[in-house]
This record gives C-alpha cells, sequence and structure tokens, in this order.
C-alpha cells in the first residue's frame, strides 16, 4: 500500500513537479503499520498534547491517559470520568518519556501524533510501530483543516458521527475569521506575549501565532526565514508599537500595567492588552492543537472591544460543551485565566 | 613589560570602552540621535518615553554588559591563576551549573522571575560550597586536584538534574523559557537587577584586587608559595568566594554566558603577561569591551535577540585565534 503511494508519488513528481506538493498537502494522515478495524480501536495512546487535545474532543472513551502531569486546574475543568486518568507518558523521538516496554504493556490498539508531522517524527513513528507492532496514526494539518482532520479520524476511529458534528462547529468558527479577515483591508497589527516578562514571542508564520493569522492580523515580529519563537528587547516592541497585545499569561498582563516601560505602548495605553484564558487547554498557543478555535472566538470578541460580550459567551460555552463535555458558564470560563 | 607599557596598554583599553560605551548609547532599535540622549542625560529631555528608553532600557542593559563582562573576565584570570591551569573558567567549581538548576527548578515551578533569579544565585554559591566541602574531606591528593575533579563531578550531575527536568518540563510553555535562560541574554534587564547584583559584583572584584599580589605567589605552587608566607587555605578561600560571588551575581540575571571568562583572560595575558596585579585590571577592561561589543551587535543587528552565547563565540573565536597566531606573549 505504502509502496504503491510512494511510486505513485515518484511517478507523479517526475511527470509534473507540482503534483508531488500537492499531494503531500491534501494527505493529512499518515500511518504506519497497519490499522486495526474501526470497532476494534478502543485504546488510543496519545503521543503528546496537541494530540490529547483532539483525542479527548473526538473519542475521550478511547482515552488510555494523558501524556504528561496535567495541573489540577486543567482536570477540574474536564469531563469526569476522564479528568482522573493517569499520566502515562509521551512518546517524541528522544524526548519520549516512556519506554517501548511500558508502551507496549499499556497495550493500545493504536498510537495517535497530532501536528508533527515531519520526517523525523514521521521516522520514529515508524520505528515504534517495527519495534510494537502497534499502528500509528499521525495527523498532519494546521489549525486551518481540523474540520477535516476531525472528520478523517472520526471515520478511522469509528466515531464518524462525532467527527462530522465536530467538524461542522469546526467550521462555522473558522468561516467567521474568514469573514472577519475579508472585512480588513490591513489587520490591525499584534503582539503575541509569552514569558513572565512577555519578552519572548512566536515569529509571524510560527505555530504559536496561527490563530491570529487566521484572522488576517499582522504580526509585529517578523524575520525572513525565521518562524520559531525569539526573544526580543523591550526598546524592539517601543519601536514596533503594535495595536493589540495578546497574552496568556497572567503575571504578565498584570506586570504591563504597572510596568513604566510598558506603559508607554500605545496597546497599553488604550487598554488594548488582553490575557486569554488557559483552561482546560489554552485559548491561543498552548499546546498547538485544536483548542486554539477557542482563541478565535476570543480574539473576535476582543478585537470588537467586548461588544459582544453575550455572543462570545454564549460561544465558549457551546465550545467547552461540545468539544470538552463540560456544562460552563461562558462568562465564567473567560475568566478563567491562570 | 614596563610600567608605561602596561599604562598604555590600560589608557587604550580605557579609550576603546569609553567609545564602545558611546556608540552603545546612541545605538539601538529605538531611534535616539546624539542630541537626545545628551539631553536625557543631562535632564533636558522633555520627552518621558526618551528618558525612559535611556534611563530604564539602554543604560541598565550598557552597565550590565561592562560589569558582567569585567566580572566574568576577573574571576576567569583568578580562576586560571589559582588553579595553575589555561583550561579553567568561573564555572569550574559548578556556579554555572548549580546557577542553571536554580534557574530551571524555578521554572518548573512557575515561579516568579524575582525567585528564578534568586534560585539562580543561591543556586550557585551552594554548588561551589558544595564542591569546597567535599573537596575538604577528601584529604589524600593534591588540594587543587581536588576541588578541580570534585567541581567537574558535581557540575555534571546538576546537569543531569538540568536534563530531566527540561525533559519534565512542559514542552510548549516551560522548555521554551529553560532554553532561552540556558543560552544567556541581557534582553531582559531592568535597573532593579543591577541593584541588587551591583553590590556582590563590586565587593568580589574588590576581594580580587587586594589580593592581586598574593595571586602570583599561588601561581609559583604550593610549597613555594608556603614557604614565602602566604597561608593558602585562607587565600583560597577568599579568592572562591570572590570569583562565587561575582560569577553567581552575574549568571543570575543574564543566565549562562560561556566564554568571557575562559578567554579573555588569555586575551590579557598575551598583551599584558602572567602577572597578576597587570592581568587583572586588562581583563576587567577586555572582558568590558567585548561583552558590550558583542551585546550592542546582539540588540541592533537583527529584528530579534541573537543569544549572547553563539555571538561571543561567532566573534569571539576568530579574534582569539588570531592573536594566537600573531604571538605576543606567551600564555
Amino acid at each position: 500500500m505504502q509502496r504503491r503511494l510512494f511510486s505513485q508519488l515518484l511517478a507523479a513528481s517526475l511527470l509534473f513537479p507540482s503534483s508531488l506538493v500537492k499531494a503531500f498537502e491534501q494527505q493529512l494522515i499518515a500511518q504506519s503499520g497497519s490499522l486495526p478495524p474501526a470497532q476494534k480501536i478502543q485504546r488510543v495512546f496519545v503521543a503528546g498534547m496537541p494530540a490529547l487535545v483532539f483525542i479527548y474532543a473526538l473519542a475521550p472513551e478511547k482515552l488510555i491517559g494523558f501524556p504528561t502531569d496535567l495541573a489540577a486546574r486543567t482536570r477540574q475543568n474536564l469531563a469526569q470520568p476522564y479528568a482522573d486518568l493517569p499520566n502515562v507518558g509521551r512518546l517524541a523521538g528522544r524526548g519520549s518519556t516512556l519506554s517501548m516496554e511500558q508502551l507496549m504493556l499499556l497495550k493500545p490498539d493504536i498510537i495517535v501524533d497530532v501536528g508533527n508531522a515531519n520526517e523525523t517524527y514521521r521516522s520514529a513513528a515508524e520505528q515504534v510501530t517495527q519495534q510494537t507492532g502497534i499502528a500509528t496514526l499521525q495527523v498532519a494539518g494546521n489549525l486551518a483543516q481540523t474540520p477535516d482532520q476531525l472528520r478523517q479520524v472520526g471515520k478511522l476511529l469509528g466515531v464518524t458521527e462525532r467527527g462530522q458534528r465536530l467538524a461542522a462547529y469546526a467550521e462555522q468558527v473558522l468561516a467567521r475569521a474568514a469573514s472577519y479577515r475579508a472585512k480588513q483591508m490591513a489587520g490591525p497589527s499584534f503582539y503575541h506575549a509569552r514569558g513572565e516578562l512577555g519578552l519572548e514571542t512566536g515569529l509571524s508564520g510560527s505555530i504559536h501565532t496561527e490563530v491570529y493569522e487566521l484572522l488576517g492580523l499582522r504580526n509585529v515580529a517578523q524575520t525572513s526565514g525565521r518562524k520559531g519563537l525569539a526573544q526580543i528587547s523591550i526598546e524592539q516592541l517601543l519601536v514596533w508599537q503594535p495595536d493589540y497585545i495578546f497574552t496568556e499569561e497572567l503575571s504578565f498582563y498584570h506586570y504591563a500595567q504597572q510596568d513604566p516601560l510598558f506603559k508607554q505602548l500605545k496597546a497599553v495605553q488604550n487598554g488594548r492588552i488582553y490575557c486569554a484564558p488557559r483552561l482546560p487547554f489554552g485559548w491561543l498557543d498552548n499546546p498547538p492543537g485544536l483548542n486554539r478555535l477557542l482563541g478565535v472566538d476570543w480574539l473576535l470578541g476582543m478585537l470588537n472591544d467586548q461588544d459582544q460580550q453575550t455572543l462570545l459567551a454564549n460561544q465558549v460555552s457551546h465550545f467547552y460543551q461540545l468539544f470538552y463535555g463540560v456544562s460552563i458558564d461562558g462568562n465564567a470560563a473567560l475568566k478563567l485565566q491562570v | 613589560m614596563t610600567q608605561s607599557r602596561l599604562g598604555f596598554t590600560l589608557v587604550a583599553l580605557s579609550l576603546l570602552l569609553i567609545a564602545l560605551f558611546v556608540l552603545a548609547g546612541i545605538s539601538g532599535k529605538y531611534a535616539l540621535s546624539v542630541q537626545d540622549v545628551i539631553a536625557v542625560l543631562f535632564g533636558i529631555s522633555d520627552s518621558p518615553e526618551k528618558q525612559l528608553v535611556v534611563w530604564q532600557v539602554r543604560f541598565p542593559r550598557i552597565f550590565a554588559a561592562i560589569l558582567v563582562g569585567a566580572s566574568l573576565a576577573a574571576s576567569g584570570a583568578a580562576y586560571q591563576g589559582m588553579f595553575r591551569n589555561p583550561l579553567v573558567s568561573p564555572d569550574i567549581l559548578g556556579v554555572s551549573a548549580g546557577a542553571g538548576l536554580g534557574a530551571v527548578v524555578a521554572i518548573f515551578a512557575n515561579l516568579s522571575i524575582f525567585y528564578v533569579q534568586l534560585f539562580a544565585l543561591v543556586g550557585g554559591l551552594l554548588a561551589v560550597t558544595l564542591v569546597y566541602g567535599m573537596a575538604q574531606l577528601i584529604r589524600r591528593h593534591d588540594p587543587i586536584l581536588v576541588l578541580v575533579l570534585s567541581g567537574v563531578a558535581l557540575s555534571s550531575l546538576l546537569g543531569a538534574g538540568i536534563s530531566l527536568i527540561k525533559v519534565l518540563a512542559d514542552t510548549d510553555r516551560q522548555l521554551p523559557a529553560i532554553t532561552f535562560w540556558l543560552l544567556g541574554s541581557f534582553n531582559s534587564v531592568r535597573l532593579i537587577d543591577l541593584a541588587y547584583s551591583l553590590p556582590l559584583m563590586l565587593i568580589g572584584i574588590a576581594l580580587l584586587f587586594l589580593l592581586r599580589w598574593r595571586m602570583n605567589l599561588l601561581a609559583l605552587g604550593d610549597d613555594e608559595a608556603a614557604a614565602l608566607g602566604v597561608n593558602l587555605k585562607f587565600t583560597r578561600i577568599v579568592l572562591i568566594v570572590a570569583a562565587t560571588m561575582v560569577t553567581a551575581s552575574a549568571i543570575s540575571f543574564t543566565g549562562i554566558i560561556g566564554w568571557v571568562g575562559l578567554l579573555i583572560p588569555h586575551t590579557a595575558r598575551l598583551l599584558v603577561g602572567a602577572h597578576f596585579s597587570r592581568l587583572l585590571p586588562t581583563a576587567m577592561l577586555l572582558g568590558a569591551c567585548f561583552l558590550l561589543l558583542t551585546d550592542t551587535i546582539a540588540r541592533t543587528r537583527f529584528a530579534v535577540e541573537m543569544p549572547l552565547g553563539v555571538l561571543t563565540a561567532l566573534v569571539g573565536a576568530p579574534f582569539f585565534l588570531m592573536l594566537l597566531g600573531l604571538g605576543g606573549k606567551r600564555l
């Protein structure tokens, strides 16, 4: 199957080089090993945090455990009985926190990884499958492709209907982002502040600022050729003068209001610095999973200067119910900054 | 080397430092003209924003670079003399590893920046105390060798602790913070950081200056130094305390900055020879110039900050190899 795909790709790339790129783009799901039939998949091991959020939303009953120790406050915002699942470790090549033997003892039917879709991770997954015989499902793609991811994986895991339902809602969220983007000539600029002092940021085009870019906002932190995290100085920030500052760090949010230097920023003076909630998973950035769909609505709310607070609260409570299985008052969820 | 040539070197380096200081003062992301800077310095600027940029951002950073550069070079020079080993750097007794582990633990526990710095400082001091204590318990070998080996052993133990926490840390938030901290940078230096680290650094540097004559005797070897009436144990303790204080307080707010403490003393030795009373001021001036220059590049050349550790090696290594090739005094 894989060999055939490979030879097709090879042939296609020789004939039409651009179609190779396209073939890879279309392939959201890669797998190593052969997947069990959908009804046989009862135990899913998630490789990391984005995969946890994904499977928790799509098929929580199949989760074996969490890839890391979740904070008590995170667990409080997850549905029972899943909130009490154990930490079973993560799988990330050299960064793995469980051994192959432990993995086999857990007897997962499949391993699911979301996000890490480069060649390094793909070959690592291949190796895990060879060693343990457990098939791996690798879900690639960015936030905008969440609906397709949900549909395809939902089908493979035998939860087609739930996958459809989540995908449909994700599409609505993305449509709201697209319509905001279409209305802007040049979107307002923003700075995504990370870290205690707010001087760590995601560069333009990085996975950390994907949610903003869906809305067509302009990242002030741009350097050609680099897309990761970077450190900047406050002097640089004073030059950039972003229209908005967004963060998930409550301590930085408070610090910025007090600090004489941050108070020189127009965004701070105009009250356009906002702290996003971080429960159960980050709304803007951490982890880089479908949890960031909440950030789309939240950002839209903040960009409208919070005129539509009720609408936002409803959207939030709907998302919590649908994706996290938790009933919460939207206004209460909006105050869950940690 | 005659006294006048030493004088010439010191004056030349001082002038270089002043020139770099002026250059650093007027360059930066935030456009300030020379007049702007002068106006702020003399208190006649009417723009509060410009005043803040100069007083709260640029000058703290410049002073930090000068101080840290001088401190690391001074303690490096002292250690190389005391241990009679050219490969020794200020972190030989575990101060960097201890500070690193302290900071990493604080980041891992989601503590505020104040505690990150405090833990780094305390971690650095504790590590060296521990190394010294261990070395005192082992009496069968050359005390200097035992000190170095204990330092190496404890450093690798603490390094293992850092690695362990890196694996356990939250990969999206904590791990980047840890990585950036370990790379070292002046990008978030504030006045308050200088306020608490300055006294420790100055005391340490003053102690090194007071001991500069005895340092030469230590370099002769234990037996000779003892024969000349030096209280070896006492001198060594004071030197270690002084060097550790300056290094730990520097590291606590800048993160780990390698290279300066190792190679600046050598460069200074190429210029003025190994006599400690000449070496110390030369190394300090050279360290200050070097770190000020690299940090000015780090904060002006790129839109985002370049990790200082990368730049110090990039700028320093070719320069040092060139000096080595050109000859001069013996190492």
